[in-house]
C-alpha cells in the first residue's frame, strides 16, 4: 500500500471516530449546528478524498450520507432518533470498508454492494421522509431498516415538513455518480503513478509506525541489560565508576522517553463508550448519563488495547445488571437517569481505571445462592464467608449473576474473563459494591509491559525469573526441618502455612518431567515422597496466579531485578510453562516462569481457592489478635500483624526530613516515620548498621515505624481492666508480658504539600527506586 | 514560485504538494482558513493560494474575503472544492478568487488551471 492510501485511511478513520463522538453528542443537543457541521465535514472529506483513489463503494456511501447531512446542517431536517441510527449504520459501513481496504488494498466484494444500495436508499428515505411509504414496499430490506422507516414517518415527518416541499434537492441517482467515480478512478490512477512521494511534516507532531516504536523499546531494553552488566562489572576505578553512573542515568532517561512515546491518553479507549452506552441504553431501556474523567491519563498503547475488552464488559455489566430501569429508579426515589462513570488516574506507578455506577449494587445473597447453585462453593462454606469475600466469588469461572441470559452481557463471558485479561497484563481487579448505592470495579494496570519487576530464583543450577506481581511471600525451610515441614497427602506435597494447606510444586521435578507424548500424562522420573528430598535449604515462593494459590519450591533465591521481557522462540513456547526470556544483570540468560501455566500443568485446581477463602477468613480473624513484637530503646511494643505490610532494612541515610518530621521514600510514596523511641538518633550514630522500619497500613495511608529489632510474632490475649469487664485499650498480653500496642492512628499525617509533591513524582521515584 | 495549500484534509495537502513540487513549486500548508492567513502573514510572499471551501474554524470563502480585504491582491487564489453548486463558484469569484478546481482532480486538470493563471506552461 502506498503512503498516500495509508494517509487516506488514517485520516478517514480519524474522521469517523470524530463523527461517532459527535453523533452521540448530537442526541443530547439535536440542534447544535457546530456538531452538524463537524459531522458533515467528516463525511464530506471522505467523499472528497476517496475520489482521488477511486474507491467507488466508499464514494457512493459517503455521497449519500453527505446529502442527508447537508439537509440536517441546513436545518431542512431535524436530527431524530431514526436519522441518528441511520447515520450510525452508515458510519459502521464506512468503517468496515476502510478496514477491508486496510487489509487488502481493495474495497471488497461486489455482492456487498447490495447492502450498500440498501443503505443508500435508507439515507435517501431519511432525507425525504415522504418517499418512504412508496419505496419501502418495493425493496426487500432488512427488518431494522424498515423499523427505522416506520418510526421515521411518525416522528420526523411532523418535525420537519420543509424537507417534503423540496423535491428539487434530491441526490443524483446512484448510477450516475458511479459512472463519474469510475472516470475519476481512471484519471487519478494515472496521476498516482507519475508522482513521487513527498512528506508533509509541517506540524509539530509526527506519526511514527508502531513497529518502529516497538523496536526502539526493544533496543532500549538491550541497553538496560548492558547497563545492568556494566554496573555489576564496575570495579574500584573511580573514573569508570563515574562513567557507568552517567550511563546509568542516561539509560534511565532514555528508557523513560521511549516509554512516554508509546503512551496514549486513555481517551482513545474511553471515546468508544458514548456509542456503546447509547446503543445499550436504547436496547435495555435505561436512562444513563455517561461521565468520563481523567481522559488525559496516559497508558502504554499495547496495554490500552488489552483493557478495551475488559472495560467494555464492565460497562455492559453496569448497564445490564447495575443501573435499574427508569421506572424502578423513580420508585426507589432515585434520579430516573442513572450515572455511569469511567475514571482514570495514576497512582504510584499504576494507572487505575474505575467503572462505577449508581445502580442497585450487587446482591451478596444472590451471589452466594448462585455460587452454591453452580456448585462453586458449598452452603456451609458460604455461611462462613464475609460479605466482601462473597463478592469476590463473581470472579470465579462459571459464575454469572444474570437472572436471565440477555444478549448484552449474558454470553457465557463472566467477570472471570475480565480478571484473567487484566491479570494477563500484570494488572489487578477489585470490586466494591453497596446494595442500593452502586458498584465500582477498579482495574489496576501497570504503566508498561516491556519491563517488569521479577524475583530471580535458582533451580537445577539455572536462573529463572518469577514476576513479582503474583508473588505473595517467601518461606525458607532449613535442612533440619525439611521432613517435618512438608506433609504428603496421597503423594501430593503440602505445606502448612499459618494453618492453611498450601499445595506445593517442586520446580526441579516439573523441569525434569518428560514431555507428554500423544496426550498421555507426563511421567515423573521418580516417585515423590518425603525420603527422596535432599537435606538442604528449600525455599517456597508462595504464588497467587489467576486465583490458584500454591507454593513453588526452588533451590535458591537471588535478587529481585527489573527484567526486560523478550519473546520466546517457538520451541520454548511449546513447553508451555514459560512466558518469555530475559538477560540478567550478571549476563546469565533466564526464562520467565508463567505461574498460571505451571499451576494448571501441575493440576492445582481452583477448588482449593474456596478452601483458601475460608481459611483466610479464619486467618484474618486470628490476625487481629496477632502482633509483631518489636523492641525499641529497650522497650517492647506490639504492632497489629494484620496491618504490617513489610519490614524494611535500610541504611539510615535513606531517612529524609520534612521540617522536623522524618519521612521515608518507599516505593515512590512518602511515609511518615514514627520514632517515639528515638531509634533514629541512635542509628545516626552508627550509620553502618541497617535501620529497621516496619511499614504498616493505617486506614488508606501507609506509615513507617522505626524500631530497634523485630523480636517475634505472637498471639496476644485481651486484657480486662480489673472490675470493669472492659478490654483495656492499647495493651495486650504477649508471651505473658503486658505490652503496649502502637497506636497507628495517632501518627500524624504529613503536611499536605509534601504529599502532593510525592504523588506528582511518584512514578519517576518508584522507577529510580527499583533501578537502584 | 511559492504556493500555500489550505485544506483540512492531510491527504489533499499531501496530494497537492506532490503535484506542485514536481513542477518546482515550493509549498507551505495550513489546515484551516485562519491558519492560512497566519501563513500568509508570517511565511509570505506567496504567488498562489489553493484554498478548500469547507474547513473548520474559518472556511475558504471567509479566508478569501479576509485576504483580499487585507490587501493580498497579488496572490492568485484557486478555490479547491467538491461543491458542485454554481452558487459557490460565483460567490467565490465575486469575492476575488482567480480560479477554481473541482475534486477529485488529476495532474492534467491542475496544470490546465495553473496555465490559465499564467503560473505554468503547457
Amino acid at each position: 500500500m502506498d503512503d498516500l492510501t495509508r494517509e487516506f485511511l488514517i485520516e478517514s478513520q480519524e474522521g469517523l471516530d470524530r463523527m461517532e463522538r459527535c453523533l452521540t453528542d448530537l442526541e443530547e443537543r439535536p440542534g447544535d449546528t457546530n456538531l452538524l457541521s463537524d459531522i458533515f465535514r467528516s463525511v464530506h472529506t471522505i467523499k472528497g478524498t476517496t475520489g482521488f483513489l477511486g474507491f467507488k463503494r466508499l464514494e457512493k456511501l459517503a455521497h449519500a450520507g453527505e446529502n442527508l447531512l447537508g439537509a440536517l446542517r441546513d436545518g431542512k431536517l431535524s436530527a431524530s432518533q431514526p436519522v441518528i441510527t441511520g447515520l450510525l449504520q452508515l458510519l459502521d459501513a464506512l468503517r468496515s470498508i476502510l478496514s477491508i481496504i486496510e487489509s487488502s488494498g481493495l474495497e471488497g466484494e461486489t455482492d456487498e454492494e447490495v447492502n450498500d444500495s440498501e443503505l443508500i436508499a435508507l439515507m435517501h428515505e431519511l432525507q425525504h421522509p415522504g418517499d418512504a411509504l412508496h419505496s419501502a414496499t418495493n425493496v426487500n430490506r432488512p427488518a431494522l431498516v424498515i423499523e427505522a422507516n416506520t418510526t421515521l414517518t411518525h416522528t420526523s415527518a411532523k418535525a420537519s415538513p420543509p424537507a417534503l416541499q423540496e423535491p428539487d434537492t434530491a441526490p443524483p441517482p446512484p448510477s450516475q455518480s458511479a459512472a463519474a467515480a469510475e472516470n475519476d478512478a481512471l484519471k487519478s490512477e494515472a496521476a498516482e503513478t507519475s508522482r513521487p512521494r513527498q512528506s508533509a511534516a509541517s506540524e509539530s507532531t509526527l506519526r511514527v509506525d508502531i513497529t518502529l516504536l516497538n523496536r526502539m523499546m526493544n533496543l532500549v531494553g538491550e541497553l538496560v541489560l548492558t547497563r545492568n552488566q556494566i554496573l555489576q562489572a564496575t570495579g574500584a576505578d573511580p573514573a569508570f565508576t563515574m562513567l557507568s553512573r552517567r550511563l546509568d542515568m542516561v539509560t534511565a532517561d532514555l528508557r523513560e522517553s521511549v516509554m512516554k512515546a508509546r503512551m496514549q491518553p486513555v481517551s482513545s479507549v474511553f471515546s468508544k463508550f458514548p456509542r456503546i452506552v447509547r446503543d445499550l441504553t436504547q436496547l435495555l431501556n435505561r436512562r444513563v448519563k455517561l461521565v468520563l474523567e481523567g481522559q488525559e491519563t496516559e497508558l502504554d498503547k499495547s496495554l490500552l488495547e488489552a483493557i478495551k475488552d475488559p472495560l467494555t464488559h464492565a460497562v455492559r455489566n453496569s448497564l445490564d445488571h447495575g443501573i435499574e430501569p427508569p421506572e424502578k429508579r423513580i420508585a426507589l426515589g432515585k434520579d430516573p437517569e442513572g450515572t455511569l462513570k469511567l475514571r482514570a488516574y495514576q497512582e504510584s506507578g499504576h494507572v487505575i481505571i474505575e467503572v462505577s455506577d449508581d445502580g442497585g449494587g450487587i446482591s451478596v445473597e444472590k451471589v452466594r445462592d448462585k455460587a452454591i447453585e453452580r456448585s462453586l462453593i458449598t452452603a456451609e462454606r458460604a455461611a462462613h464467608l464475609s460479605e466482601r469475600e462473597l463478592l469476590q466469588l463473581i470472579f470465579l469461572p462459571g459464575f454469572s449473576t444474570a437472572a436471565a441470559i440477555t444478549n448484552v452481557s449474558g454470553r457465557g463471558v463472566g467477570m472471570d474473563v475480565v480478571r484473567t485479561n487484566v491479570e494477563k497484563i500484570g494488572g489487578k481487579v477489585e470490586i466494591d459494591s453497596r446494595p442500593g448505592k452502586g458498584t465500582t470495579l477498579r482495574l489496576r494496570i501497570p504503566l508498561t509491559l516491556a519491563i517488569i519487576p521479577a524475583l530471580i530464583v535458582r533451580c537445577l543450577g539455572q536462573s529463572f525469573a518469577l514476576p513479582q506481581g503474583v508473588l505473595s511471600e517467601l518461606v525458607h525451610i532449613p535442612p533440619e526441618r525439611i521432613s517435618s515441614a512438608i506433609e504428603w497427602m496421597e503423594g501430593a506435597p503440602l505445606y502448612r502455612l499459618r494453618g492453611q494447606l498450601l499445595p506445593l510444586i517442586f520446580l526441579d521435578r516439573m523441569l525434569s518431567e518428560r514431555k507428554p507424548v500423544n496426550g498421555h500424562a507426563a511421567i515423573a522420573t521418580h516417585t515423590p515422597d518425603a525420603a527422596s528430598l535432599p537435606q538442604r535449604d528449600h525455599f517456597i515462593a508462595v504464588l497467587d496466579a489467576d486465583g490458584r494459590m500454591y507454593g513453588l519450591v526452588v533451590d535458591g533465591l537471588a535478587d529481585p531485578e527489573e527484567i526486560v521481557v523478550k519473546p520466546l522462540s517457538t520451541v520454548l513456547k511449546s513447553i508451555g510453562i514459560y512466558s518469555g526470556a530475559t538477560v540478567l544483570g550478571n549476563g546469565d540468560l533466564a526464562l520467565i516462569l508463567d505461574p498460571g501455566a505451571i499451576a494448571i500443568r501441575a493440576g492445582v485446581s481452583l477448588s482449593t481457592v474456596q478452601e483458601d477463602i475460608e481459611i483466610l477468613e479464619e486467618e484474618e480473624d486470628a490476625m487481629k489478635s496477632r502482633f509483631l513484637l518489636v523492641e525499641a530503646a529497650q522497650r517492647r511494643a506490639a504492632v497489629p500483624l494484620g496491618e504490617v505490610l513489610r519490614i524494611e532494612r535500610i541504611p539510615v541515610s535513606r531517612i529524609e526530613y520534612i521540617g522536623y518530621r522524618p519521612v521515608l521514600n518507599f516505593e515512590g510514596q512518602l511515609l511518615p516515620v514514627e520514632d517515639s523511641a528515638g531509634v533514629l538518633a541512635t542509628a545516626a550514630a552508627n550509620p553502618d548498621l541497617p535501620l529497621t522500619i516496619v511499614v504498616c497500613r493505617e486506614g488508606n495511608r501507609q506509615v513507617g515505624i522505626a524500631v530497634g529489632n523485630v523480636l517475634d510474632v505472637a498471639a496476644g490475649n485481651d486484657l480486662v481492666e480489673a472490675g470493669t469487664h472492659r478490654a483495656a485499650a492499647g495493651v495486650t498480653l504477649l508471651n505473658d508480658h503486658v505490652t503496649g500496642i502502637v497506636d497507628l492512628g495517632a501518627i500524624e499525617p504529613l503536611p499536605l504539600a509534601a504529599q502532593a509533591a510525592s504523588s506528582w513524582q511518584s512514578s519517576a521515584n518508584s522507577y529510580e527506586e527499583t533501578l537502584a | 514560485m511559492r504556493a500555500l495549500i489550505v485544506d483540512d484534509s492531510r491527504f489533499v495537502r499531501d496530494y497537492l504538494r506532490g503535484l506542485l513540487e514536481i513542477k518546482g513549486i515550493e509549498c507551505e500548508e495550513a489546515a484551516d482558513g485562519n491558519a492560512g492567513l497566519t501563513q500568509l502573514h508570517e511565511h509570505g510572499p506567496f504567488d498562489l493560494a489553493l484554498v478548500d471551501w469547507n474547513m473548520p474554524i474559518m472556511d475558504g470563502l471567509a479566508m478569501l474575503r479576509n485576504m483580499r480585504a487585507e490587501g493580498y491582491s497579488n496572490v492568485k487564489v484557486m478555490m479547491v472544492t467538491t461543491e458542485a453548486e454554481d452558487d459557490f463558484i460565483t460567490r467565490s469569484l465575486d469575492a476575488g478568487a482567480d480560479e477554481y478546481l473541482m475534486k477529485p482532480f488529476d495532474n492534467e486538470a491542475l496544470t490546465e488551471k495553473l496555465v490559465m493563471l499564467g503560473l505554468a506552461e503547457v
